[in-house]
């Protein structure tokens, strides 16, 4: 071609069939985009529509309505969450212990020092030497010493045990429980010589402090509230 | 010659039509990838988690539920425990408290009930509210009769609750069904329920007008 002499480039005979040709691939080619993205669509619409059932359970003692069988929140107890539990269940179980054998009873609810408490030589399995101590905040055991051993002693004095039902031990989250603590509701009977069995509802508070508690990887209990329900 | 490479040109066209089709319903399903595994969990006997026997379908009556939803209310009405931190999260604008009152109500308990609660708190005590007995409409106000069980200090087993009775009248505005929008805006119960809210703020249930 003299380009720009020559303008008059002849026309191709095959010109036409390529046109129609490159015309069909291309839309062939459209046709093939919108089946897959029609079928996508297809697809998506079926299975949109979807029934999720849920199940309420209610509790009409503290009017706490959740959701069952669905489970909202993980399924994995991450090891904080397990370690709270534990601390919660071990001190209600020294808490509410008073033993026929006084020494066990005083050795379980002395004043301590806590560099004992972060030796290692308390809070071992079946070891019951400064439980109570070991386990709270120096604030709690004020208390416990003030308001509630006087009338600890004053039942042992009169032949009074007590126990927990382990059987009857539940434990609850009452409230969001993060990785360094929350508060925790725990029912259970409590069995006494005396009074027999009665049930007891507790809101207790676990908080955190890694330095003072290395044994139960910083968990103590801040806060203890039991009342007598039957 | 050309028919016969026209002819495999469609077959091609198909099976990547059908390769296709498999390959866009295999990443939808990828996104949802569910696996159900076929064994079942027997709860505890001293699981939260246990369930008890579901409530059978014909007892599910619009009656049933209501007055679940009213009975609720009156427990989140009155109970106290001894963590302070419970009151603040229940006089939340997001609070299930808030969703089952009307704005008034809501303004009123915060302004009077919730600050005896808090102070009950603070004394580290705990309340229970339990309906006594049934409830009944008189005119535009379902009577309801309650018990508040109050133990004043903690840790005494020696103590036992402070019974008081009384009635309140509740003005509520109930429909069958789950809300569809809260606050004016749309409410999407399966995010709300799977990010752990409280199950009875989904109802359309609200309570306009108390009175004591």
């Amino acid at each position: 071609m003299d380009y720009p002499g020559n303008f008059q480039t002849p026309a191709d005979p095959a010109g036409k069939s390529i046109a129609v040709s490159r015309f069909m691939a291309i839309c062939t080619f459209v046709a093939f985009f919108i089946i897959v993205f029609l079928c996508g669509i297809l697809l998506w619409s079926a299975r949109s529509e979807r029934l999720e059932p849920f199940m309420i359970s209610t509790n009409s003692e503290n009017g706490e309505w959740k959701i069952v069988g669905k489970n909202p929140v993980s399924l994995e107890y991450p090891a904080q969450r397990t370690m709270q539990e534990s601390v919660v269940g071990n001190f209600v179980k020294d808490w509410f212990k008073i033993s026929k054998d006084n020494s066990e009873n005083e050795n379980a609810w002395k004043d301590c020092d806590r560099n004992v408490c972060i030796s290692g030589d308390t809070l071992m399995f079946g070891e019951r030497s400064c439980a109570i101590y070991c386990s709270v905040s120096e604030d709690l055991y004020s208390r416990f010493s003030y308001d509630i051993l006087p009338d600890y002693k004053k039942r042992f004095q009169n032949g009074e045990t007590w126990q927990i039902d382990e059987k009857s031990l539940s434990i609850m989250p009452a409230g969001k429980i993060s990785d360094n603590g929350g508060t925790w509701q725990v029912n259970l009977n409590l069995v006494s010589n005396i009074a027999g069995r009665f049930n007891v509802k507790i809101f207790m508070k676990v908080a955190r402090n890694k330095n003072f508690y290395p044994q139960t990887m910083g968990f103590y209990v801040a806060d203890f509230n039991s009342y007598r329900i039957d | 010659m050309r028919k016969i490479i026209m002819f495999f040109s469609g077959i091609m066209i198909l099976l990547l039509s059908v390769a296709a089709l498999y390959f866009s319903g295999a990443l939808f399903d990828a996104n949802n990838d569910r696996y159900i595994d076929a064994f079942v969990f027997q709860p505890n006997n001293l699981s939260s988690d246990r369930i008890g026997h579901p409530v059978p379908i014909d007892q599910l009556s619009d009656k049933f539920v209501r007055e679940k939803l009213i009975k609720k209310f009156i427990t989140e009405y009155f109970y106290v425990n001894p963590d302070v931190e419970n009151i603040a999260l229940r006089t939340r604008s997001d609070s299930v408290m808030a969703a089952m009152s009307g704005p008034i109500v809501f303004k009123d308990w915060k302004k009077n009930v919730a600050k005896e609660i808090n102070t009950l708190s603070d004394k580290k005590c705990m309340r229970t509210a339990t309906v006594v007995d049934e409830i009944i409409k008189k005119g535009d106000y379902w009577e309801v009769h309650y018990e508040l069980k109050t133990w004043g200090k903690s840790n005494d087993m020696n103590l036992t609750p402070q019974v008081e009775n009384g009635i309140i009248y509740l003005k509520i505005v109930f429909e069958k069904g789950v809300r569809d929008k809260r606050a004016g805006s749309k409410f999407d119960v399966q995010k709300y329920l799977n990010s752990g809210g409280d199950p009875a703020a989904i109802f359309k249930f609200r309570v306009d007008e108390v009175r004591r």
